[in-house]
C-alpha cells in the first residue's frame, strides 16, 4: 500500500465499519482514491480463530467478547451497565452517562466494526416510516420509499439477503418491483416459530380498542441461505461464505462466515481503496471557505498524521460521528450535532413453553409478529417489532450458566441444591422449554437525548469521551406498557408459563415504573440520530444525501442521519442510504475531477 | 484414561464415580467427553486434594443430596464439580484468596463445548457444532 501521506486522496473515509466500507466499495468502482482509515485494530490481525477461541473462553459472553479491541479506541459494552438495587443504574465504561435512564446499547471499534457483532437481521422500513412525523411523534424523513427503494435492492444484493418477497409484501406490506426475488431464499423458521405459527396465525389480540391479527412472518437475514436462481432477472446469485449451518452464535461471531460482515465488502473493494487501521481520527480540518480540507489521525506509532482529501466521510458509527463532528467544531449551524440520539429499547418477555421447542438452536430470531408496527395506534404509542427469540432466556435472564448456578445453589425441595439425576432431568426439562419475545420499540427522536463531550473525561489518547444524556419518553413508555398487555395476550394464547418479572437490581440497569407497574428495557445496538438528516439547515444536520449543509464536501454517513429510527433493524436502511449517498459522492466529485480509471481510458485512446 | 494420582487419595475411577453421582451422566458419558483428567487436576489444584478425598469419601457412603453435604466447604466443592462438568466453568470457591479478582473462569474452549448443560435438552453450546442448514427448524432431537 502506498503510504497514506504526502499525496491527496479523491476521498477519505473515517471508519471501516458498515457504513465506511460500503461507500469506500463503491467510489473504488468507480475508479477513486480512497484512503480509509480504521481506529480498530485489524480484526483480520487476530484472525477468526482466534477470535472463535476468545468467545469460547470468555465467562461473559458479550458481544464484543471475541473482538480484539484497542487500548486507543476503546468500545462502551453491555457489561459496562449494572442496576443499583433500588432502581437507578452506574455506568462504568467508556460512554460517560448522565442521564435519568441509561443508553444501553454498545457498539464496537474494530475493523469491521460493529457489523461483526451484529444478529444479521435486515428488514426493510415500512414507507409509513418514512413519514412517522405525521403521526405527531419524531420526524418526518425530507425522502420516501420510492426514493430509497433501488438501494434498499442494492444492498440486499450487497449484503446477501436471504427473504421471501411475496411474505413481506403480504405480511409486512412492503413494495417491491414486479417479480423481485431477493437474492436468497428465505432462512427456515425455527421449530418454535412453527408451534407460534400453530397456536397465533389468525388469531388476534388487543392493543386497547383495536385488535390485531396475528401472522407470524419470516424475518429477511443478512445470512446465507439457499440462492434464489431467479435473483436479478435470472442472473442468481453466488454468496461468499459458508451457508448458515446453525452455530448459533451468530451475535457474536458465525463460525461458518454465513453471516454479512462488511469485511465482506472489504474483500471486494478495487485496489485503489487503500485501508490504515490503528489509526484514531481526532479531527476534520475545516478551511476558511467552509470545506473539509482532511483529518489529523494518531497512527500506531503515537504520531500524529494530516491527510487531505476531495471529500470527507464520517462512518465513524453514530456515536462517534457526533463526537469527531463535536471536536472539528463542524456541521452544528443547526445546533443539532449529537442530539436526538435514538435507539431501540427492547422489552423482553419469557416463559416456559408446554413443551420442549428446542431452543438455542439456529439464527437468534427466525420469525417476528409485523402488525404492530403500523397505523393511527402509533399516534397514541410507539410503534414496536415482535421477534420471536430462538435463544431461550439469553439476553433476557442470561445463558443457561445462570439457571445451572441456581439450581445448584437453592434447588431442590429443601432449596439447598439439586444434584444427580434429578438436576439433569430438571434442566433438560426447563431449559428445553425456555423461549422469549422480544419487542423492539420505535424511539423519537428528542433532542434532549445527546451526546456531549466534557474534557473532564478522556480517553486513553486524551481525546474526550463521550458523554451521554438519555430517556425514555412518555410515548415509549406507554409503547412498552402495550407491548406487555400484547405479551400477556400472546402467553395465553401458546398455553405458556409466563416467567417474566422485572425488579430493581444489578441485572437490570434499564429498570422503572410506568403507571405504577415495573418494566425494563435492554437495547438492541441501534444507536441512530445524531447527525439527523432534514430538509433545512436550520433544524438538521445533513441532507438528504447525507452531505452536512455546512460543509459541501463532508458526509456523515451511518444511523445517526436517520430522522426516525422506526422498528426494522436499522443496517439495511443504513446500507441502502450509504449506497445512495457514495453515488451523490461520485457525482460530486466528478463535478470536480474524473477519476483514475476514466483517466486511464483517456489516455489509452492514443494507443494503437 | 492415563492420569493417576499420587499427592491424593482419589483415583481416577473415584472422582468419575463422584463426578457421576453429582451431575447424574453416567462413567461413561462423562469420559466421552474427554474432560476427565483436565477436571481432576483442575479440582485439585483449585481446592487441593484433602477436600476432594473428603467430598469423595462423603459421596462413596452414599450421599449426594445437600442434607449429605455439610454446611460450607463441602457442599460448595460438590457445586463446583457439578457446574465444572455442566458448564466447562471453574465458579471459584469461597476461600479463595484473591478477592478482588473474579476467581470464576472458563476452564478452555474444548471444555464450554463440552458443557453438559446442553445435552440435557438435546443441544450444543452455541458455535460449536453444525447441524445443518433448516436443523432448528425440526423438532428437538431427544435429549442425550
Ligand atoms: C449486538 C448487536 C446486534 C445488532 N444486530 C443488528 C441486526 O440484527 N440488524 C441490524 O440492522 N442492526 C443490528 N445492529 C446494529 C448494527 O451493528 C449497526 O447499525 C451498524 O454496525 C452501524 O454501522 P456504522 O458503520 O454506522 O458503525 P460501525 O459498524 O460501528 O462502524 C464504525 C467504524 O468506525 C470506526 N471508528 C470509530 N471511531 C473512529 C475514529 N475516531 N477514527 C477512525 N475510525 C473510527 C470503528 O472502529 C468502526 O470500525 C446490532 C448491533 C449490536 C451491537
Ligand atoms: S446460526 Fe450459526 S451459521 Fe447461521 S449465521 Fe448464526 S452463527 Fe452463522
Amino acid at each position: 500500500m502506498t503510504a497514506p501521506g504526502g499525496r491527496r486522496w479523491d476521498v477519505i473515509v473515517v471508519g471501516a465499519g458498515f457504513a465506511g466500507s460500503l461507500v469506500a466499495k463503491v467510489l473504488g468502482d468507480r475508479g477513486w482514491r480512497v484512503l480509509v482509515l480504521e481506529a480498530g485494530a485489524g480484526a483480520t490481525d487476530a484472525g477468526p480463530d482466534r477470535a472463535l477461541e476468545a468467545y469460547r473462553t470468555a465467562l461473559v459472553k458479550s458481544p464484543n467478547s471475541p473482538y480484539p479491541t484497542s487500548p486507543s479506541a476503546p468500545s462502551p459494552d453491555v457489561p459496562d451497565l449494572t442496576g443499583r438495587p433500588d432502581g437507578g443504574y452506574r455506568a462504568h465504561g467508556y460512554l460517560v452517562q448522565r442521564g435519568p435512564l441509561p443508553y444501553a446499547s454498545g457498539y464496537l471499534r474494530a475493523n469491521g466494526g460493529t457489523g461483526l457483532a451484529w444478529t444479521g437481521l435486515a428488514p426493510r422500513m415500512h414507507p409509513e416510516d418514512f413519514r412517522a412525523g405525521d403521526f405527531g411523534h419524531g420526524r418526518n424523513w425530507p425522502i420516501g420509499y420510492q426514493d430509497l427503494e433501488p438501494y434498499y435492492r442494492a444492498a440486499e444484493h450487497e449484503l446477501g439477503v436471504a427473504a421471501d418477497a411475496d411474505e413481506q409484501r403480504e405480511a409486512v406490506g412492503l413494495p417491491f418491483p414486479d417479480g423481485y426475488r431477493f437474492p436468497m431464499r428465505a432462512i427456515p423458521r425455527s421449530h418454535l416459530d412453527h408451534v407460534m405459527a400453530e397456536a397465533l396465525d389468525g388469531r388476534s389480540v388487543r392493543d386497547r380498542e383495536a385488535r390485531v391479527r396475528l401472522r407470524v412472518t419470516t424475518t429477511p437475514h443478512a445470512r446465507n441461505g439457499v440462492p434464489d436462481p431467479g435473483h436479478d432477472g435470472g442472473a442468481g446469485y453466488r454468496p461468499d461464505g459458508g451457508r448458515c449451518v446453525g452455530h448459533a452464535s451468530c451475535v457474536p461471531i458465525c463460525p461458518s462466515g454465513a453471516k454479512y460482515t462488511p469485511l465482506r465488502t472489504q474483500a471486494r473493494w478495487a485496489p485503489s481503496v487503500a485501508l490504515v487501521t490503528d489509526a484514531v481520527v481526532t479531527r476534520v480540518r475545516i478551511a476558511a471557505n467552509g470545506r473539509a480540507g482532511g483529518v489529523d489521525y494518531l497512527a500506531h506509532d503515537g504520531r500524529t498524521h494530516t491527510v487531505e482529501a476531495e471529500l470527507v466521510v464520517l462512518a465513524a458509527h453514530a456515536i462517534e460521528n457526533a463526537k469527531l463532528l463535536l471536536l472539528s467544531d463542524a456541521a452544528n449551524r443547526s445546533d443539532q450535532v449529537g442530539r436526538n440520539l435514538m435507539d431501540h429499547p427492547v422489552l423482553l418477555t419469557w416463559g416456559l413453553m408446554k413443551h420442549q421447542i428446542g431452543p438455542y438452536r439456529g439464527p437468534g430470531s427466525t420469525s417476528g409478529l409485523e402488525g404492530f408496527r403500523f397505523g393511527p395506534a402509533r399516534a397514541r404509542r410507539a410503534p414496536f417489532r415482535v421477534e420471536i427469540g430462538n435463544w431461550g432466556w439469553t439476553w433476557a435472564l442470561g445463558p443457561p450458566d445462570l439457571r445451572v448456578a441456581e439450581l445448584l445453589r437453592t434447588g431442590g425441595p429443601d432449596g439447598r441444591g439439586l444434584f444427580g439425576a434429578e438436576l439433569r432431568r430438571t434442566l433438560g426439562d426447563r431449559v428445553g422449554r425456555e423461549f422469549a419475545f422480544q419487542f423492539e420499540m420505535e424511539q423519537d427522536a428528542d433532542p434532549a437525548n445527546r451526546v456531549t463531550l466534557d474534557p473532564r473525561h478522556r480517553d486513553r489518547l486524551g481525546l474526550p469521551r463521550p458523554v451521554v444524556h438519555y430517556d425514555l419518553s412518555d410515548w415509549v413508555k406507554r409503547g412498552i406498557a402495550a407491548a406487555k398487555g400484547v405479551s400477556d395476550q400472546l402467553m395465553g394464547l401458546l398455553g405458556a408459563e409466563d416467567r417474566t418479572r422485572f425488579e430493581p437490581g444489578p441485572a437490570w440497569p434499564g429498570y422503572f415504573e410506568h403507571e405504577g407497574r415495573p418494566y425494563a428495557y435492554r437495547a438492541a445496538g441501534h444507536g441512530a440520530g445524531t447527525h439527523i438528516m432534514g430538509d433545512s439547515p436550520a433544524t438538521s444536520v445533513v441532507d438528504q444525501w447525507q452531505r452536512c449543509w455546512d460543509h459541501s464536501n463532508l458526509y456523515a454517513v451511518g444511523c445517526g442521519s436517520m430522522p426516525t429510527v422506526a422498528t426494522s433493524n436499522p443496517s439495511l436502511t443504513m446500507a441502502a442510504l450509504a449506497l445512495r449517498s457514495a453515488d451523490r459522492m461520485h457525482q460530486d466529485l466528478l463535478a470536480r475531477h474524473r477519476p483514475i480509471r476514466l483517466k486511464r481510458a483517456f489516455e489509452g485512446a492514443d494507443l494503437p | 484414561m492415563t492420569i493417576t494420582w499420587e499427592r491424593g487419595m482419589t483415583t481416577v475411577a473415584e472422582f468419575l464415580a463422584l463426578s457421576s453421582a453429582l451431575t447424574g451422566f453416567s462413567p461413561a458419558e462423562l469420559r466421552g467427553t474427554g474432560m476427565v483428567g483436565a477436571y481432576q487436576a483442575l479440582v485439585v489444584q483449585q481446592a487441593g486434594a484433602e477436600p476432594l478425598d473428603r467430598l469423595t469419601a462423603t459421596v462413596a457412603r452414599g450421599g449426594i443430596g445437600p442434607s449429605a453435604f455439610g454446611d460450607g466447604p463441602e457442599r460448595e466443592l460438590a457445586q463446583a464439580i457439578a457446574q465444572l462438568w455442566y458448564l466447562g466453568t471453574w465458579p471459584g470457591l469461597g476461600g479463595s484468596t484473591a478477592p478482588e479478582r473474579d476467581p470464576a473462569f472458563v476452564v478452555s474452549a474444548r471444555a464450554y463445548a463440552e458443557g453438559l448443560v446442553w445435552r440435557t435438552f438435546g443441544g450444543h453450546a452455541p458455535s460449536t457444532a453444525a447441524p445443518g442448514h433448516g436443523s432448528w427448524s425440526h423438532p428437538p432431537a431427544d435429549p442425550a
